[in-house]
């Protein structure tokens, strides 16, 4: 009884001192897209600390993140729901580190964008953008110690 | 109680399906625009392993259901809908033909297309003074709610909220404001002026109705303090305010700069639109001509024909005694718009004819139809009112006069009285 009790707690040690110790970081931020037009007539579109934001306005949800630890941190998945006001803007999200995949059932089972089918009365048809429910990102490489980077989506306030 | 057959039922239930469709069309169309000052909240889990061992999930979500998660102190994203204050007003009959000595409506529609309650005030600009142009007088404005959101005007009666002096600052005006306009509810509005007698044919009048937008009564989800009702809408400006109560983003684009008092630029909270009241007057053209349609048998020439009524009519036919004849009112609005209204056409025989008969036909599609300011239920005009067949006739309009009235002509249409006799 005994030695299971401290087996037990020496799991537990395992699993929870490397995040205590060091490991990732991350914080989130909401930014609103700003269109300038210069002098050329050309427009260009910057992202802004959001601070007026009426509908039809596009937002920008950003999780910015680092490896604060001293070893590499892999198998990396980071979860992002969209929220209820929102419509998330078809290719809107940078696939370059990783994976993106989407749920459309508040998060409970995730698939490919394509492979996304909403299931009604009179049978199946792809999703649309304002089924989506939340964005998965896993990572396909491991974080080095010290390494940054930030992963984003976009979407329209309804 | 009224018992209803199966196929009464039927139809009934089938009248009240379509108007329950009816209401679901339209709800899809309604306004879904998140209400100005819902928080909108946000959130991320990051799970990674370090080696083989899986971590605690990272996450700013505030009281996880995992005890190991690190939750991170700044909580969820959240930020404040603000409130988007943006109109359409538009002229819904943007040339309006009126004719003179007469009261001309000018019809506009404004719709709250932003994300909160919002109220208005109205005023006119009436700025042209071009030759060619007139002012109509006594200028009233009312307006009506689309309460039930049908796109119709019948919710309730007009209410008057101000009349207006013509080419005064909008801004300045004493003025009423309307009562609360939820967001995605159109509001009607009459702009009513009187033509004069005297003014030409062609003339115009251009009329600006302004909108400015007032705060309402109460916002969606904060009411405002009671200082603050009806007073102009303004747009927020200054620090970042993420969170708290909603700020006012105005959206709309430039109206009519010069009935925005010269102040106009995007974001005013003025929207205005123009309509313009036209004078054309019916231009009604009237003849009389007279036709022998068929002569007696030449065996009995002084028995009256039996079928005058009906006889077609005989080449070179000559109007003797005991002829049949027609007499033929021609009439025809030339002008290019405008109804001619209100039509009272008599004709008194002379004493040497015995009338027969009377009947209206028509050169053009729709010819002399009822006039609808005439009231006249149930039967509708054009009323011919005549003798009583083989009347002989004395010369008297007592006697003898048929009476056209209760009829209308619009303008391109033509029309004709026949109207058949024997000659004595």
């Amino acid at each position: 009884m005994l030695r299971t009790s401290l087996i037990a707690l020496s799991m537990l040690t395992a699993m929870t001192a490397p995040a205590y110790a060091s490991g990732l970081t991350a914080n989130q931020a909401v930014q609103v897209a700003v269109t300038e037009a210069a002098e050329d007539g050309t427009f260009t579109t910057k992202y802004v600390p959001a601070d007026k934001i009426a509908p039809g306005d596009e937002l920008r949800y950003v999780v910015a993140y680092e490896n604060a630890g001293a070893e590499a941190a892999n198998n990396i998945r980071l979860d992002m729901p969209v929220p209820a006001e929102v419509e998330f803007v078809e290719g809107s999200v940078d696939t370059n580190v990783a994976t993106v995949t989407y749920s459309i059932d508040q998060g409970a089972t995730f698939a490919s964008r394509d492979a996304l089918m909403v299931t009604e009365q009179d049978g199946e048809r792809a999703a649309s953008a304002e089924d989506i429910t939340h964005i998965r990102w896993s990572f396909a490489n491991s974080i080095a110690p010290g390494e940054a980077g930030e992963i984003s989506y976009r979407g329209i306030l309804q | 109680m009224k018992l209803m057959s199966t196929t009464q039922a039927i139809r009934h239930t089938l009248l009240a399906s379509a108007a329950m469709t009816l209401l679901a069309g339209h709800a899809v169309a309604a306004n879904t625009l998140t209400p100005a000052g819902t928080p909108v909240s946000n959130t991320f889990t990051l799970d990674y392993d370090v080696g083989t061992v899986g971590q605690p999930t990272i996450t700013n979500e505030t009281g996880s259901a995992d005890p190991t998660d690190v939750e991170l102190p700044a909580g969820p994203t959240v930020f404040t809908v603000d409130r988007k204050v943006d109109h359409i007003l538009t002229a819904t009959n943007s040339v309006l033909t009126s004719v003179p000595g007469t009261t001309a409506t000018l019809t506009f529609a404004l719709e709250n297309e932003g994300n909160d309650n919002q109220a208005y005030s109205f005023s006119v600009e009436d700025l042209d003074n071009l030759a060619g142009t007139f002012d109509a007088g006594t200028v009233t404005i009312t307006y009506s709610l689309d309460a039930n959101d049908n796109d119709a005007i019948d919710d309730a009666a007009p209410t008057t909220i101000a009349t207006t002096v013509v080419g005064a600052d909008p801004a300045a005006d004493p003025v009423a404001v309307t009562v609360d306009v939820p967001k995605g509810v159109k509001v009607w509005i009459n702009v009513t002026g009187t033509v004069a007698t005297t003014v030409a044919d062609t003339e115009t009048d251009d009329i600006t109705l302004v909108a400015e937008v007032r705060n309402p009564t109460a916002w969606l989800i904060d009411p405002i303090l009671a200082a603050d009702v009806a007073v102009a809408t303004t747009g927020d400006t200054g620090a970042n305010a993420l969170l708290g109560a909603a700020q006012n983003v105005m959206a709309d684009s430039t109206g009519v700069a010069a009935a925005e008092s010269g102040a106009s630029s995007d974001a005013d909270g003025l929207y205005a639109a123009t309509g313009v009241i036209q004078v054309e007057s019916p231009d009604l053209v009237a003849s009389k001509s007279i036709l022998a349609i068929k002569e007696p048998a030449i065996a009995d020439p002084f028995v009256a024909l039996s079928d005058c009524a009906s006889a077609a009519a005989v080449a070179n036919a000559k109007p003797i005694p005991g002829a049949c004849i027609e007499y033929v009112i021609d009439i025809e609005n030339t002008g290019a718009t405008a109804d001619a209204e209100a039509i009272d056409i008599r004709d008194t025989l002379p004493q040497e004819v015995t009338f027969i008969s009377a009947t209206i036909t028509n050169t053009t599609t729709n010819g002399l139809v009822d006039d609808p300011s005439v009231a006249d239920a149930p039967d509708p005009g054009p009323t011919l009112t005549t003798p009583a067949a083989n009347t002989s006739c004395d010369g008297t309009a007592a006697t003898c006069q048929i009476i056209l009235d209760n009829a209308l002509l619009e303008a391109g249409e033509r029309s004709q009285i026949r109207i058949r006799a024997l000659v004595k």
